[in-house]
């Protein structure tokens, strides 16, 4: 009897391999906290470079203390959140195809427009007044070039393109979505889908750049520091820079310099955390949105312990080590002094004996003076063609005015504000059925006004009193296309019994236009048909409640016309 | 980075003195103050955080084992980042490997749990657990720490066996036997009338005293089976096309048959010219990377093979004695090493007299049949149980019978299973 091989160890391993591969949609758990991208990080790049904005404007009211320079720090503040903001949403995949320097020149003008707006608010006192809007009409550059508006330009721009910079390097810092969705994928998949591994970001070169501007911003903090501490203004009258007044830092410099190092501490804390996030990702490392926060909160405890110590401990040159290094840095200075003076004695005394020989040689023949030419005599200026000014600064601002408008509807069409047209339709004939009624009504008034007027002034002379049957008067300025087709027939009905009067055939009071139309008809016995037709027209129009088309008011017109034409005639 | 930043505080001071703006002095304290902290702080967050692995450190096959992972901040202030990556082999483990980071506040603990399923006996090593943490703001490289390796025994299958029926000559035990040569005191069955020559130590005075006759007490017969198993894990002892199974299956019979013993609390030891890898040096030892199972890659020479051969084990009752037995089992490997006709009778020297030898090998062959014959003359009562397929089994059936053991052939599952019916099937079979 044959025996049957029984499945042992090796087949129920190799049926456990299977079952224990991954299953196909675990993904690995790593998740990032979008509080920290959405509102801690474009708020700390923004004080950040609010921070450089202020040390610039201390300069700034040092340099001319009248203007409220300090008002500018919320536009500086929200432009660089502006410019945070935008960053990190042009690296959103779904802006990948926006076109990134036509975005940010829109972004500039209107960030110009803003600053020459905020200028004049802040520096001139409000929006200028007609007669200064005249003047800019007509000299566009007079709106440019004014300091106020060109110092509130770069410093605001400053701001902007630090906060733009910095944000820019953090979103690229950041682990992109495809990275989290490949990567968390599990290892099998990875391996099958290869091909959209995404390609790695030099994130170490990203964060050694953010390194690099905090750095050398961060010297130019400490640069502004100084010289905020000098009398700037004596600069052009003192001769030795060692006799400018010397001034304290003061409190908004000092604010500026405490807020751009904490701040820039806090980013590269965080830049450090993109950077593990990236290759914690990129390992398979499961990680929950709780690290980040716990991250970011010590990373603020430590900072906060560190500069409350630091605020204890002392301040100032007056240390002794501090002493002792500045007597220190005076004697280099002293030896270096003597050191370029020998020099200095050195080569001169070379030069004397170089040039010794020199003076016992002829003297040179001297060279007669050329005459000098008659200079041309300047013409006088043309007296400026108005026309050309007026025409070029007209096209400047209509330039102008296009660019900002086409700017504003980029920047609004690439953020996902699309123009309704349907809306902007219905709103456009809201608005012009208003202006038609507004118009209407005051013609109205106008035109009763005036005839009140006429009136009045005619009211002497009985002659002018119209005549009491006659109750029609001949339309002025009656347009007929205008009118309803039942207003037109009853129009045709009441000339037709104008021009009956005048033709002799009145209307009684007591008629009905029935019996008046076999009067009429009487009258004119070839044009009974047409005169029924009318009647019949008039009654329905003014009697009916049925709809009267435009064909029944056209062939009622004919008829109009022919016995118009019939009345004109004798009987 | 540090280099940079060692940079700016030198051009910091050479400005805070040049063009002497005391406010520059807090800056940098401040700086200085963010360096020491991660510089102190880094250097000490591993120090402070106690890592530990809970688990069942032996599994039956198939048993799922969870490890629990502990991590334990010891220190006040919070670790903001701690990475950790446990080595659990990918065959071994049912998810996916734990590699996480957390952050731990002051005296804080948290934890892991994974599972692993060992479907193949042997020896496996967790872990080891690896421990990164660092500095808040990369200053000073991350520190790395390690918590050692813990291992898991994963016994060999085990077929619950209800009745052996193996002959045994010791008089007492605690497995009825039907032969009625010997009672077990420890068994009383009943009680019947005073015969002559029964002796008084028997008598059941109580009982002779309510039914006003002499009375003695009965006991049920026992047998002992104090048992040594004897398996040869000489790998040229076994053909070459089954080798594996055959070895593995000598070892499931032989771990079975010990289970089985031991529940019936006997006595049991085990004596094997197999290899234990476990004898190795500890830096010598190597886990596979794909199951994490202890291999035996020794780079001695074959002759040295005996220096990993594992010593006896002695026969003990008990559960503690049969993980004993179970565990070295689980970690057997055959290799080419000494003959069971050269082995098994040394390895029997040691035994007393009349223990159930069960000598667990490839076949009948005319050799193991005279080595077990030396056997009963020595007062013996070898078993032999061959586990490789043999068509002619009855002819050593018949050998063994007239060289005074008895012999089986048991090649599968299915014939352990005239060991595996019920008691009372075996008994109403006669």
């Amino acid at each position: 009897m044959s025996r049957h091989r029984t499945i042992r160890n090796k087949g129920v391993i190799a049926a456990a391999r299977l079952q224990r591969s991954p299953a196909p949609g675990k993904r690995l758990a790593f998740r990032v906290d979008p509080w920290t991208r959405k509102l801690i990080r474009p708020l700390m790049i923004s004080l950040l470079a609010v921070s450089v904005a202020v040390a610039l404007l201390v300069i700034a009211r040092i340099i001319s203390p009248g203007p409220a320079w300090m008002a500018l720090i919320p536009l500086c503040f929200l432009t660089a959140l502006e410019g945070a903001y935008t960053s990190a949403w042009l690296n959103n995949p779904d802006s990948n195809g926006v076109d990134r320097l036509s975005y940010r020149a829109a972004e500039v003008l209107l960030i110009l427009v803003v600053a020459r707006v905020y200028s004049w608010i802040v520096f001139v006192g409000g929006i200028p007044s007609p007669d200064e809007m005249r003047v800019f009409l007509v000299s566009p550059m007079a709106v440019l070039s004014t300091g106020g508006f060109i110092s509130t330009a770069v410093i605001t721009l400053a701001a902007w393109w630090l906060a733009v910079t910095l944000s820019r390097i953090f979103t690229r810092l950041d682990v992109s979505i495809y990275e989290i969705n490949f990567y968390t994928l599990p290892s099998i998949e990875q391996k099958a889908q290869a091909d959209n591994q995404p390609i790695q970001t030099p994130r170490e070169e990203l964060q050694d750049q953010f390194l690099n501007t905090w750095l050398l911003a961060g010297m130019g903090m400490v640069f502004l520091a100084a010289l905020s501490t000098f009398e700037v203004n004596e600069l052009t009258n003192v001769t030795n820079p060692f006799e400018i007044t010397r001034l304290g830092l003061t409190p908004a410099m000092l604010f500026a310099l405490m807020i751009y190092f904490l701040a820039g501490f806090w980013l590269l804390s965080h830049a450090r955390l993109l950077r593990m996030n990236a290759r914690w990702l990129i390992d398979g490392v499961a990680k929950e949105a709780d690290l980040e926060r716990a991250w970011q909160r010590s990373t603020i405890v430590v900072l906060g312990l560190v500069a409350l110590i630091a605020a204890f401990l002392p301040i100032g040159s007056t240390l002794a080590i501090s002493q002792i290094l500045s007597l220190g840095l005076a004697g280099i200075g002293y030896l270096m002094n003597l050191f370029i003076s020998f020099f200095g004695h050195l080569t001169a005394a070379a030069l004397i004996l170089l040039t010794q020989n020199v003076e016992e040689t002829d003297p040179l023949m001297a060279q007669p003076t050329p005459a000098p030419l008659p200079t041309p005599v300047p013409a006088p200026p043309a007296a400026p063609n108005e026309f050309l000014t007026m025409a070029g600064s007209s096209a400047f601002w209509a330039l102008g005015v296009a660019i900002v408008i086409a700017s504003l509807l980029f920047l609004l069409r690439e953020r996902g504000y699309r123009l309704n047209r349907t809306v902007v339709g219905t709103y456009w004939s809201m608005l012009a059925g208003w202006a038609r009624e507004l118009w209407e009504r005051l013609s109205g008034r106008a035109r009763s006004l005036s005839h009140e007027l006429q009136n009045r002034l005619k009211r002497p002379t009985s002659l002018d009193i119209p005549h009491p049957d006659l109750k029609i008067r001949p339309p002025r300025f009656l347009r007929l296309g205008e009118l309803s087709p039942r207003e037109q027939i009853r129009f045709y009905y009441l000339a037709l019994l104008r021009r009956a009067a005048e033709s002799g055939i009145d209307r009684r009071d007591s008629e009905t236009p029935l019996e008046f139309a076999q009067e009429m008809k009487d009258a004119w016995p070839d044009s009974g048909t047409n005169i029924d037709a009318l009647t019949e027209a008039f009654l329905e129009a003014r009697y009916s409640p049925q709809p009267i088309d435009k064909h029944e008011a056209g062939s009622i017109k004919e008829r109009w016309k022919s016995l118009r034409s019939r009345l004109r005639k004798p009987r | 980075m540090s280099s940079r930043f060692r940079w700016l505080f030198l051009l910091l001071l050479g400005v805070a003195f040049l063009l002497r703006v005391d406010f520059i002095f807090y800056i940098l304290y401040v700086i200085a103050g963010v360096f020491l902290w991660s510089w102190w702080r880094g250097g000490r967050t591993l120090q402070r955080i106690v890592a530990s692995r809970t688990y069942r450190k032996r599994a039956f096959l198939g048993e799922e084992v969870e490890v629990k992972l502990a991590l334990t901040n010891t220190s006040r202030l919070s670790v903001p980042w701690v990475e950790f990556h446990e080595s659990v082999p990918p065959e071994l483990r049912l998810e996916s490997a734990v590699h996480q980071v957390a952050n731990l506040r002051g005296h804080q603990s948290i934890s892991f749990t994974y599972r692993v399923k060992g479907l193949q006996r042997g020896y496996y090593r967790l872990g080891p657990l690896r421990l990164t943490s660092g500095d808040l703001f990369g200053l000073v490289k991350p520190q790395a720490g390690i918590l050692r390796s813990d291992f898991l025994t994963v016994y060999p299958k085990i077929v619950q066996l209800t009745q052996l029926g193996l002959p045994s000559r010791l008089p007492f035990g605690t497995i009825a036997g039907r032969q009625r040569l010997f009672e077990d005191p420890a068994r009383p069955m009943g009680a019947r009338e005073f015969r002559s020559g029964d002796s008084l130590r028997q008598m059941n005075w109580k009982a002779s005293a309510r039914n006003q006759k002499m009375l003695v007490r009965t006991f049920e017969p026992a047998i002992s089976l104090e048992t040594a198993i004897l398996l040869d894990m000489n790998a040229a002892a076994y053909e070459r096309r089954n080798r594996y199974d055959s070895i593995e299956w000598g070892i499931v019979t032989a771990a079975s048959l010990a289970t089985h013993l031991i529940n019936q609390r006997q006595a049991v030891g085990l004596n094997t010219n197999g290899i234990d890898p476990l004898r190795l040096q500890e830096e010598s030892r190597v886990f596979d990377e794909t199951t994490g199972r202890l291999l035996f890659e020794s780079t001695q020479g074959s002759n040295d093979l005996s220096r990993f051969t594992p010593p006896a084990i002695e026969a003990r009752a008990g559960r503690p004695h049969l993980m004993k037995v179970l565990e070295l089992l689980a970690r057997l490997y055959a290799r080419e090493s000494t003959p069971f006709a050269e082995w098994a009778p040394a390895a029997c020297v040691n035994l007393s007299w009349g223990v159930t030898v069960i000598a667990i090998t490839a076949q009948g062959d005319p050799h193991t049949c005279n080595t077990l014959h030396h056997l009963v003359r020595s007062g013996f009562n070898p078993i032999l149980i061959a586990v490789e397929p043999d068509a002619n089994f009855s002819q050593v059936r018949e050998r063994a019978r007239r060289l005074g053991f008895r012999a089986f052939n048991v090649v599968d599952r299915r014939d352990l299973a005239q060991w595996q019916r019920p008691l009372h099937t075996l008994h109403g079979g006669g």
